[in-house]
């Protein structure tokens, strides 16, 4: 793969990664921001404007590019361990026969699913098991 | 962009425009150059062909490339400016701030985006579709309404569209009169209509004591399950002058 299409890959991700603040879980840095940082004043609100763009758009930034990638660790685990790890009511002998396999593509299906969780707005764990 | 990349896109939007020319709304150059400019004699409408071909393309060209592009521009800027709307700044201040620049970049792109959509094919609002629903209850309405009184005259003519599902006091009225005044095929036509479409609102008892045996008998074939027909009726039914009507009242009600 050339330099130049890599850089599309990247960017593309990166493009498709903001799909993840869509959701209300992923925007965890703004919620933050939100929180503790908003003037009450709308005077004040008014003049921090200039500022609060660069704040707001670091802060969607770093929810795309590290806080969700990084939440999305723990989900895409999960997911992995579900489906490779978990027992479901098969025999003793194909867990065993299977473990290879399971071992083999243990890194493909994490690094599939925590690819989807960082470019997707998928529900995370806890909620999708309610 | 090679010359014939670009020919192939402007035929392709061409002919994605004709999905939008399907509405009447959206041809208004069309509408107005069918009402009034072609003749409506045989005679006058073959001697002005060669004349109403070519505006008649000339018109629908019009329409697709100026009039309907210009008739929703402002719905295009409506779909834009929504990006702009439901900032909560006293809630959500940095979220609403730091999009800003992300709605920027997305304003043009939704607005070309929708202006184009909103030219090819026939995009409608919800204020649209509520419109066309209601314009389509009273045309139902209507329809049904000239139809009882067509019954009512006399004729037996079928319904072609379909009726409202309730009927109010006037559709009630013109019913009556249908039953009251039509003949009997007519009455029969009313009925079989009624049974698939409009069941509560007919007297299914009067139905069933209808003075011709013909009706009486389709009646009992086509009554609805809910109808509420006194057991009186079935028994003076099962003594009924005609043999066939006898043959099914001793059948009972539907099931």
């Amino acid at each position: 793969m050339s330099a130049r299409a890599a850089l599309r890959a990247v960017v593309c991700a990166g493009v498709l990664a903001g799909c993840t603040a869509v959701r209300d879980d992923g925007r965890r840095t703004l919620h933050w921001l939100d929180a503790s940082l908003t003037p009450s004043s709308e005077t004040a609100r008014n003049l921090l404007l200039p500022v609060a763009v660069p704040v707001g758009f670091g802060g969607l930034l770093s929810d795309t590019l590290l806080v969700n990638p990084w939440c999305a660790i723990d989900d895409a685990w999960g997911d992995t361990c579900e489906l490779l790890w978990t027992p479901h009511e098969e025999s003793a002998l194909r867990r065993v026969l299977f473990a290879p396999v399971a071992a083999l593509a243990t890194p493909f299906v994490f690094g599939g699913d925590w690819l989807g969780r960082c470019c997707l707005p998928l529900p995370p764990r806890r909620e999708e098991s309610r | 962009m090679s010359r014939c990349h670009r020919t192939a896109a402007v035929v392709l939007l061409a002919s994605l425009s004709g999905c939008a020319w399907a509405r009447r709304e959206n041809r208004p150059v069309w509408t107005a150059f069918e009402e009034h400019l072609v003749p409506e004699s045989p005679a006058g409408f073959a001697i002005a062909l060669p004349l109403t071909v070519p505006l008649g393309l000339l018109a629908i060209v019009t329409d697709t490339f100026v009039a309907h592009p210009l008739q929703v521009v402002d719905d295009a800027w409506r779909d834009s400016a929504d990006l702009w709307r439901g900032f909560d700044f006293e809630k959500a201040y940095y979220t609403g701030a730091g999009t800003m620049p992300l709605r920027a970049v997305a304003t043009p792109v939704v607005f070309v985006g929708s202006f184009l959509g909103r030219s090819c094919f026939d995009v409608r609002d919800t204020e649209d579709v509520e419109r066309d629903r209601l314009a389509e209850l009273a045309k139902a309405r209507a329809d049904t309404l000239a139809w009882l009184q067509r019954i009512a005259g006399g004729e037996d003519a079928r319904l072609a569209g379909r009726p409202p599902s309730s009927f109010d006091a006037e559709l009630q009225a013109a019913l009556a009169l249908a039953i009251g005044r039509g003949s009997a095929l007519g009455r029969l036509r009313v009925y079989e209509r009624a049974a698939t479409s409009f069941a509560g609102a007919v007297d299914w008892q009067l139905a069933l004591g209808d003075p011709s045996a013909v009706v009486r008998y389709r009646v009992l074939q086509i009554l609805p399950g809910g109808a509420d027909v006194p057991d009186a009726t079935w028994q003076r039914l099962r003594e009924d002058p005609d043999e066939a009507v006898r043959a099914l009242a001793a059948r009972g009600p539907p099931k």
